[in-house]
């Protein structure tokens, strides 16, 4: 598929109170064509500068953007384009709907405003398409503030979709929504992007929203992307322990790789519970210091340890919790001191004090470096 | 969990009516605050009904007042002045001060926090001096901008005269154009940048944004705004005061004035213009409360609170806007506080020409402090101190009390409390004044004449303001921090005192602050309650000044600036630490 929309070393800084912020550091990625991307992040990550820097709502101090053929932003050829001159809707976290202007009017604006010219019955025909798409046909007449959140969110959307954008903007717009009408709408907007085929930005902290609804999620953290790839790698194949942590959870052994390997190969790692087998996710020489990440619902749990327990990644240790959630049991075992959580079959008989084995498949462990990224969420604040 | 809360509530709710602590506090408040608004107000109405006047014998109903005054051509030529008094001040300070927040709030002019500067200095020149300065700067032969006519031509009279309508026009648009910065700069900062950026993403450009989007939904506010300075320019009484009073060019306030302290005063037309004038004030704050409740349909969610592009002006762009800025500062501070200054240095008003140096002196200064002009000037200074030191003290724990009834009890009646508090807002100052000359002649007759009277009478007139601080931060405070202290077992005064307090500590201070600036420059009500022992500083400068006594009045007011540039700047500081702590 051909690329619709290149990112390539985005810096942005803000000054503030606290001194410099680097809200965006060398961030480069490309969007496909009609591909549903996502920046995922806790908050303060910079996700959402990067995408203001792409509508041109944010100037970048660096980097380039460009958006099928047309450079949108070139520090090299000090070239800038004014958000209204970028071909993109945007959908806005507070939905930003213009409280002196009815549902037609809302959706109506970008094309009486807008640089193209409609004549009266295109304008209605065309708004009249947008709300029909989003479920809002028979409410033209009703002033903005009477619409409900979400009914706001859809005229948003509608608004957004009616210019007929190259790409659509979405900042955390499901954010604000109850838990059941977010479902909804996570559904609706996978469909509505699909079938339109629209090449689509999404911005999200939740990874619920990001792994359900995205062809390609980009990890973001403090300023910087540190993986992106479809969701199902991102899961599990995190590169770094900042991806392991944000999405799902993990645990970690650290450790000492004991050969050299390649990219997607085995290798053993030295760690305080004896050698873990586990898949590189790049090439490492001997004796990298790195960290195993395994998921707990990868970790088996062998209740009453029998002896005969054998093969890789086997560890012993006692249970200190059992908690029930319905579909799974939530253990933590200790393994001389140290806490690992695993996920077991709620039919599963295990007890607090259980002596017990565990075990994990090489392929579901991964090597992921140690120390680079540290969550410092709150930096970017 | 949701069921237990609700008991908790109701039972609170049950406590809080019965709990006699509550019963005693609300019934005093609504006693004081009644004594305090409702009384000075029904003593206006009540004496423009009647034959007598206060601290007279006798007397029976009758229109006669409001017939005679009604007959009289003169009022209807005060009520055209005042309306286009109002009108004209309301357009110059729009104008400037909606392009000035405009320029500081969304471009990116030079000069962003000198502007701030010279808008928050501008609030410490008491009117009636700023209109002095003005009378000073535009006098026709000695005047600053008709020097170059009379100094260089040799004109007899420059073109500029202060004492016309539009010198007043001019003067209070320029004092006007402060506070409509400040209401606009918050509108500015209230609405939802995301609005904009919207349009921006719908292709639209800046100034089509600016027309479509912008304006019509920045319009119900600044109408707002419109309204609430129109209830207060139907009652200003300094700049007409020391401009056109001189040349028989009245308003509402100057002809109120002047009713009440000729001899014999003449009370039946007095009251009658001012029940006129209050009815003005009220009519402007319903429409002013319409308005905003149109503007609260269009308050929105707020973002992220991303702080809005500002447009980017082009280095001519950016001159012309560092001029105005700078323009604008001298307009309202450099310029009047320089010729006040001069004019305390020389003892005849001169030009400030070279000239003139030879006769430069500390003299006032030295007459007013240590001179035989001592005995005037500090007791005025003793006044003005006990002032700001008692006024707002009182004035914010009164409005402490009154904001948690308002908003923290279900107890009948606080919305009696709360607009009987928010009353004295909708009454034009002159009237106020007016109310509390009665009261001082009628009821309270034993503290007429003292600082007391004035005292009580400025409590009457900064609670409104006092009450919207802590009612809005007392919404701040969560309900059930208060609930707590009440289950821990403590009666209702000692959570006030030991929980309520000190969370509201900061908007008190910031309260505090605010009322000691005003009630340290105010001069409408102290003027009408002045006798020989409880002058006030800005009462004192007036009096020098009608006395042809330029040089002390001028000294005197550059000290009074002087102390409310200290207030001012007690206010930042404290204000900026306050707010980091938090």
């Amino acid at each position: 598929m051909a690329v619709a929309l290149q990112v390539r070393n985005l810096y942005k800084r803000f000054d503030t109170d606290q001194g410099e912020v680097r809200a965006v550091e060398d961030v480069t990625f490309d969007v496909e064509a009609g591909a549903f991307f996502t920046l995922l992040g806790p908050s303060g990550c910079g996700k959402s500068t990067t995408l203001r820097c792409i509508a041109g709502l944010e100037r970048p101090d660096d980097g380039d953007i460009t958006l099928e053929d047309a450079v949108l932003v070139s520090s090299s050829q000090g070239m800038w384009t004014p958000p209204h001159k970028r071909p993109m809707g945007m959908v806005f976290q507070s939905y930003a709907i213009w409280p002196h202007m009815n549902v037609f009017d809302n959706v109506a604006f970008p094309l009486k405003q807008g640089p193209q010219k409609f004549s009266g019955a295109e304008t209605r025909d065309r708004v009249l398409r947008a709300l029909a798409l989003v479920h809002l046909d028979g409410l033209e007449k009703r002033p903005a503030p009477q619409l409900s959140g979400g009914q706001q969110q859809r005229l948003a959307l509608a608004r957004a979709l009616v210019n007929e954008p190259k790409a659509l903007l979405l900042d955390e717009p499901l954010s604000n929504l109850d838990a059941k009408l977010r479902e909804e709408m996570r559904n609706e907007l996978k469909l509505l992007t699909s079938s339109l085929g629209i090449t689509t930005l999404f911005v999200t902290h939740d990874q619920l929203e990001a792994l359900t609804l995205s062809d390609q999620v980009a990890v973001m953290d403090s300023g910087r992307l540190v993986q992106y790839g479809p969701p199902r790698e991102i899961y599990e194949a995190p590169r770094n322990r900042f991806a392991a942590e944000f999405i799902g959870s993990a645990n970690f052994f650290e450790g000492a790789v004991t050969d050299a390997v390649e990219k997607g190969g085995i290798t053993g790692v030295e760690t305080a519970h004896g050698v873990l087998r586990c898949t590189a996710a790049e090439a490492l020489p001997k004796g990298a210091r790195v960290a195993v990440a395994v998921r707990p619902e990868n970790v088996i749990l062998h209740a009453g340890a029998p002896p005969e327990v054998h093969g890789v990644n086997v560890l012993s240790g006692t249970v200190r919790s059992v908690v029930y959630l319905g579909n799974t049991l939530d253990c933590l075992v200790d393994v001389d001191g140290a806490l690992v959580k695993a996920d077991v079959h709620p039919g599963e008989e295990v007890s607090e004090g259980d002596t017990v084995a565990l075990s994990f498949k090489e392929s579901a462990s991964r090597v992921v470096p140690v120390g680079t990224v540290v969550a410092e969420t709150e930096q970017a604040g | 969990m949701i069921g237990q809360q609700t008991t908790v509530g109701r039972a609170m709710r049950r406590g809080l009516r019965t709990d006699p602590q509550v019963l005693v506090v609300i019934g005093a408040l609504g006693a004081l605050l009644a004594f305090l608004v409702a009384v000075p107000l029904i003593l206006v109405l009540w004496f423009s009904f009647r034959t007598a006047g206060p601290g007279e014998r006798g007397g029976t109903f009758t229109v006669s007042n409001y017939v005679d005054t009604f007959l009289n051509p003169l009022t209807y030529e005060l009520l055209i002045n005042t309306f286009w008094f109002s009108v004209g001040s309301i357009v110059v300070g729009l104008v400037i001060g909606v392009g000035f927040a405009w320029l500081i709030e969304r471009t990116n002019t030079p000069l962003r926090n000198f502007g701030f500067v010279s808008i928050v200095i501008n609030s410490a020149m008491p009117a009636a001096m700023f209109a002095i300065a003005w009378v000073l700067v535009l006098n026709p032969r000695t005047g600053l901008v008709n020097l170059p006519f009379t100094a260089w031509l040799d004109w007899d009279k420059g073109p500029f005269n202060p004492n016309t309508m539009w010198a007043m026009i001019f003067v209070e648009g320029l004092r006007l154009a402060a506070t409509i910065f400040l209401m606009v700069i918050g509108l500015f900062r209230s609405m939802d940048p995301s609005l904009e950026e919207a349009s921006s993403m719908s292709q639209v450009g800046t100034f089509k944004t600016a027309r479509h989007v912008t304006l019509p939904i920045m319009t119900p506010g600044i109408l707002g705004v419109v309204v609430y300075i129109a209830t207060s320019t139907v009652g200003v009484f300094e700049i007409p005061g020391v401009m056109g009073m001189p040349a028989d060019i009245h308003v509402l306030a100057t002809r109120i004035y002047l009713a009440t302290s000729g001899v014999p005063p003449d009370y039946g037309f007095a009251t009658s213009l001012a029940t006129v004038a209050g009815i003005l004030g009220v009519v402007g704050i319903f429409i002013y409360h319409r308005v905003t409740r149109i503007q609260q349909r269009f308050a929105t969610v707020t973002g992220k609170g991303y702080r809005p592009r500002r447009i980017e002006l082009g280095p001519t762009g950016r001159g012309i806007s560092a001029a105005l800025i700078i323009l604008f500062f001298i307009l309202t501070f450099g310029l009047p506080m320089f010729i006040l200054f001069w004019a305390s240095l020389i003892p005849f008003y001169q030009a400030p020409l070279p000239k003139a140096l030879e006769f430069v002196s500390l003299d006032a200064y030295r007459f007013i402090i240590t001179g035989p002009g001592r005995h005037e000037f500090l007791q005025g200074l003793r006044n003005s101190l006990l002032l700001i030191l008692v006024v707002p003290a009182l004035t914010m724990l009164l409005s402490a009390v009154v904001s948690w009834f308002v908003v923290r009890s279900r107890a009948r009646g606080k919305a009696i409390l709360d607009m009987l508090a928010f009353m004295p807002h909708t009454v034009p100052g002159i009237v106020m004044g007016l109310a509390w000359l009665i009261i001082g002649l009628f009821v309270l007759s034993p503290i007429y004449g003292t600082i007391w009277l004035i005292v009580i009478a400025h409590i009457s007139l900064f609670i409104a303001y006092g009450t919207r601080t802590t009612n809005g931060a007392m919404f701040q405070i969560h309900r059930e921090l208060e609930e707590a202290g009440a289950m821990s077992g403590a009666a209702w005064f000692s959570t006030f005192r030991s929980i309520i307090m000190p969370l509201l500590m900061p908007s008190l201070v910031a309260g505090w602050l605010w009322v000691a600036i005003h009630s340290g420059r105010e001069l409408t009500v102290a003027l009408l309650l002045q006798s020989s022992s409880n002058r006030i500083i800005s009462a004192y400068v007036w009096q020098q000044f009608f006395g042809g006594r330029l040089n002390l009045a001028a000294s005197a007011g550059v000290l009074l600036v002087l102390l409310i540039i200290l207030l001012v700047i007690l206010t930042r500081v404290l204000g900026q630490r306050l707010s980091r702590q938090q």
